[in-house]
């Protein structure tokens, strides 16, 4: 099993561990639903160094990435990221991720921790001699400061601050240390991804942490990062989507470019817009306090309509909230649905996502 | 001591307490402490036969759904209606507010197949 350079520190933060991809990681440092409710109300600090960070560099990076993945990284800015796809031939999703460009010829892909090996061979084999593909992963750390005081938290902890769009990345100093930071998160909340060596990533982190004490920052585990994915609405790979999933089903059509020209998948995915895909993922949320479980039957008039495939409590709106797909015609806000959880069947909604409002 | 020594407990982490013939049923602090935040009680309706280390409800947490083990045989005759609303009462109160039905029992020999106090505090000491 895997384990973080902050494994020890978060042992001594009181983290109850889990296990993720092939990592040790912390589930939670008490209770889920108020590190949910820090990050809604304040801001939360995660030890996220388990996703995948995969440097492209050379000539041909730009072309390679355009090539392998589904939205236009040719138009993408130094500075600026883009949430992104890479696709099989059949138009299913092999991982999904943020690329971002912080020079000509110089691209960080954020990718899924699962699939990082995946993601290198899919680039090493396609790379041009003009092309270098590192991993990254194990000599950095990699940080989400998510909330409405993020801001302020890494204003008090940062020697300077750049002034970010949405998705865009830059760097500062933090303790004295050179990091990577991105105005990106998986929450729905404003906030940040801060990169930075291992060598000084406790230092990183402490720094974050004490800045944010008045805050009321809050360490935060995997337990509420999904929790606060699901209310955002976004997808989880390996749950929502995955091989046998196209990005126009699981309702990521607008990340997909198809007038940037050819790239892995295309074909098959221009036959799904044409004719309509089979299925399309949707928010369901309970009309009482009962939890969606991924493999949950949908029924619409008593008849199976789909499945759940993420679920979860909502502490911010009160009600069991999830993602599932069901048949695409039966696919609009508001149909009235029941979910079988443990052979009981339990109202909910089609509704649009995300559940919340930011 | 965390778990009142006048109640007895069972290895699937309930509890119950015996006042003449009337079990009130719960889970332990320990549960509670490993499921982390309950969010959602399936309890049996009042009248319900339920039997000794049979199925008598599920506990969602955050993360699962866990079932809930009758150490007794009878008659559901209360449901803890509290929790509907706030299932997080079993997190901060497990052993007195977070109880969650009470059964007219037919054996009581039953509880003699169940922990003491002491007892359940080394089993648990032994699973963690």
């Amino acid at each position: 099993m895997k384990q973080g350079v902050l494994h020890d520190l978060h042992l001594s933060l009181g983290a109850r561990m889990t296990e993720f991809a092939g990592w040790t990681l912390p589930l939670s440092y008490g209770s889920i639903l108020d590190e949910v409710r820090a990050v809604r109300s304040r801001a939360g600090l995660f030890d996220v160094s388990h996703m995948g960070r995969i440097e492209v560099g050379g000539h041909g990076a730009g072309a390679l990435l355009q090539r392998l993945t589904t939205n236009d990284i040719g138009r993408l800015e130094i500075g600026h990221g883009r949430y992104t796809m890479m696709c099989n031939s059949r138009g299913g999703i092999i991982d999904d991720m943020v690329v971002f460009r912080t020079d000509t010829d110089r691209y960080i892909m954020v990718v899924n921790a699962a699939n990082t090996q995946k993601d290198l061979d899919r680039l090493t084999s396609y790379a041009s001699d003009d092309v270098a593909v590192n991993d990254l992963t194990w000599q950095t750390s990699f940080f989400a400061l998510q909330g409405p005081l993020a801001r302020a938290v890494l204003a008090a902890a940062a020697e300077t601050v750049p002034e970010l769009f949405r998705f865009g990345s830059a760097l500062a100093r933090i303790a004295g240390n050179c990091c990577s930071v991105s105005r990106t998160g998986y929450t729905g909340e404003d906030g940040y991804e801060i990169g930075c060596s291992n060598s000084y990533s406790v230092q990183v982190w402490e720094t974050l942490r004490t800045a944010g004490g008045p805050s009321g920052l809050a360490p935060c585990g995997l337990g509420a990062r999904d929790v606060l994915r699901i209310e955002a609405g976004y997808v989880l790979y390996g749950r929502d989507i995955d091989e046998d999933a196209n990005p126009i089903e699981a309702g990521l059509s607008r990340f997909v470019r198809m007038e940037k020209g050819e790239f892995v998948g295309r074909e098959a995915l221009q036959g799904v817009l044409e004719q309509g895909p089979d299925r399309l993922l949707v928010g369901v949320r309970m009309e009482d306090r009962s939890v969606p479980r991924p493999g949950a039957p949908i029924l619409a008039n008593g008849a199976t309509i789909g499945q759940i495939t993420s679920g979860t409590f909502s502490p911010t709106i009160g009600r069991g909230i999830g993602l599932g797909y069901i048949a695409a015609e039966k696919s609009l806000p508001g149909l009235e649905v029941e979910l079988v959880l443990r052979e009981k069947a339990y109202p909910g909604r089609v509704v649009a996502t995300p559940f919340l409002e930011f | 001591m965390i778990y009142p020594d006048e109640y007895r407990y069972s290895k699937t982490h309930e509890w119950v307490s015996l006042e003449a013939n009337l079990a009130k049923i719960g889970i332990t602090d320990y549960a509670q402490s490993q499921l982390g935040d309950i969010v959602h009680v399936e309890l049996p309706e009042v009248g319900t036969a339920i039997t000794q280390d049979g199925l008598f409800g599920s506990v969602d947490s955050v993360k699962a759904v866990s079932d809930l083990i009758s150490p007794v045989s009878g008659e559901v005759v209360e449901v803890n209606e509290d929790l509907a609303e706030s299932p997080e009462l079993i997190n901060e109160d497990p052993h007195t507010a977070g109880w969650m039905i009470i059964v007219k029992i037919d054996e009581p020999s039953e509880l003699d197949e169940l922990m003491s106090a002491d007892q359940y505090e080394e089993f648990v000491e032994a699973e963690a």
